[in-house]
């Protein structure tokens, strides 16, 4: 962060002439005053929504300001103001909006983006539904000793009705090679995104990637790219065989998948990420080797995943299970 | 109309097909950012992917991926590449750009996931992209990438 930014109001001092009632919960972690002056931005569009007024949120905006909302894209101020104002005559009308900082990162001296999250609660909803929370890029720039909102961009969480699933694609006819193709990965993308279970963001989202792979590599049967999960020295404890490098556990993994393990997948789940230092983390997951052609570990097995960061990525250390039955 | 750029350096035409008409110097050096990131995505490269962004860059996609910083974005893509994006390329074109400073650049494009094979964006996989790019020590990178559905087709959420 610089350690002066271009605009030197407070951000009591800016609310103020703004006539915004400032919101001292709204900042949350974010106690410098330079990343405080900035929230003001934020507050004051919750704000304007609040009085169903447009001018105030269009007011908010730099004159060539930008805002993406769902399939809308409004590139001016004066864009922003009528669309604003005729959706608080019709479907926002009585509408609130209810968001958080996540993250605050200033540029430059005058140019700073912050990630809130939050959402719309249209007239009737007594509180945020989870098909209306969204993520929201702001990037927000030093104007006339003041700070206004450059860009506005949000991204739903969830699909429609809210699960993280969503509901499958629209149309699986047999002539449209191309939409099944894109059907497939959307929803190959939501089984996976629902595997980090609660551990989507963050240190643990990341120590979480490494299980991840390792399941994406063995449902290929791909014994080089399970090898290439672990570091140089990693090792793995299989049974009675302790492989002591990536090149053993490479070669023990191919004759594995050429043989027994052969069609099988692996599903574990994760129970808990510890922390040990900034690059060293340890991962418990429970469940096991589902074979050919069923859906389940026949027993399942807590598995230890001991994982280090290097060069910037998580990877494998060391891999032992334990059988939960006696 | 999207522009895939083929695999390899793109040529010339693909590239002043891309840039369209952001064609000042300025507006291309910007735009290296999304050039980059679609390079390194056809390699399904995540340490090149993580390379693009700044170190403290952002990622947010839809669905609940919120990534912050080279490590966490190169270990998302390093396993999104192992599974459901395995094969996978991404194109798009820009359609807005404006200095917010010489230093800072706002980038919108339109674009969308390749499924494997595929060249042209599915409308299921359409988004639109906001690149803030920022250069430092002479050299442009994504400080903060966001995307979100485009159209009434689009579905894709993690």
């Amino acid at each position: 962060m610089p350690t002066s930014v271009s605009v030197k109001a407070t951000a009591t001092q800016l609310l103020a002439a703004a006539g915004v009632e400032e919101d001292h919960g709204f900042y949350g972690p974010f106690t410098d005053a330079a990343e405080r002056a900035v929230l003001t931005v934020p507050q004051m569009i919750k704000a304007a929504w609040a009085a169903n007024d447009a001018e105030a949120f269009a007011r908010v905006f730099t004159r060539n300001g930008s805002l993406l909302m769902r399939d809308e894209q409004l590139t001016s101020r004066d864009q922003i103001r009528a669309h604003m104002a005729a959706g608080f005559r019709n479907g926002y009308k009585g509408a609130r909006v209810t968001g958080w900082p996540l993250s605050v990162t200033f540029l430059s001296r005058s140019v700073a983006v912050v990630v809130t999250q939050g959402g719309i609660l249209l007239g009737g909803d007594a509180e945020l539904l989870p098909e209306r929370e969204i993520r929201a890029t702001w990037v927000i720039v030093a104007r006339n000793g003041r700070w206004r909102l450059l860009s506005h961009q949000s991204s739903p969480l969830r699909g429609p009705g809210g699960s993280p699933a969503g509901s499958p694609a629209a149309s699986n006819s047999e002539e449209e090679a191309m939409s099944s193709n894109a059907s497939q990965l959307v929803t190959k993308a939501k089984e996976w995104a629902e595997l980090y279970g609660k551990y989507s963001n963050g240190v643990e989202g990341a120590v979480l990637t490494v299980p991840l792979r390792v399941r994406a590599a063995w449902e290929s049967n791909d014994a080089d790219a399970i090898a290439g999960v672990f570091t140089d020295n990693g090792s793995m404890l299989v049974g009675d065989e302790q492989l002591m490098n990536r090149e053993e556990i490479r070669a023990y993994m191919a004759k594995a998948f050429a043989a027994g393990w052969r069609g099988t997948k692996l599903s574990e789940r994760p129970l808990e990420i510890k922390l040990l230092s900034d690059d060293v983390a340890v991962a418990i997951t429970q469940g096991g080797i589902v074979p050919s052609g069923q859906t389940e570990p026949p027993a399942e097995v807590r598995t230890v995943w001991v994982t280090a960061k290097q060069d910037g990525e998580w990877r494998l250390v060391s891999y032992q299970t334990s059988p939960l039955a006696s | 109309m999207s522009t895939t750029l083929a695999p390899g350096a793109p040529t010339k035409e693909q590239l002043d097909a891309y840039y369209g008409s952001f064609t000042e110097e300025k507006q291309k050096e910007a735009l290296s950012v999304p050039l980059r990131l679609v390079a390194a995505w056809a390699k399904n490269d995540a340490a090149g992917v993580a390379s693009v962004f700044s170190e403290d860059g952002i990622l947010i996609l839809p669905g609940d991926v919120f990534k912050q910083g080279r490590d966490e974005i190169q270990s998302f893509m390093a396993a999104a590449y192992a599974g459901p994006f395995k094969g996978t390329g991404v194109t798009g074109r820009p359609v807005d750009l404006r200095f917010v400073s010489d230093d800072v650049a706002l980038v919108r494009t339109h674009g969308g996931i390749l499924a494997p094979g595929e060249k042209e964006i599915d409308p299921e996989l359409a988004v639109r992209s906001t690149w803030v790019c920022v250069k430092r020590d002479g050299q442009w990178q994504l400080a903060a990438y966001q995307n979100s559905p485009r159209g009434a087709g689009a579905t894709l959420r993690w």
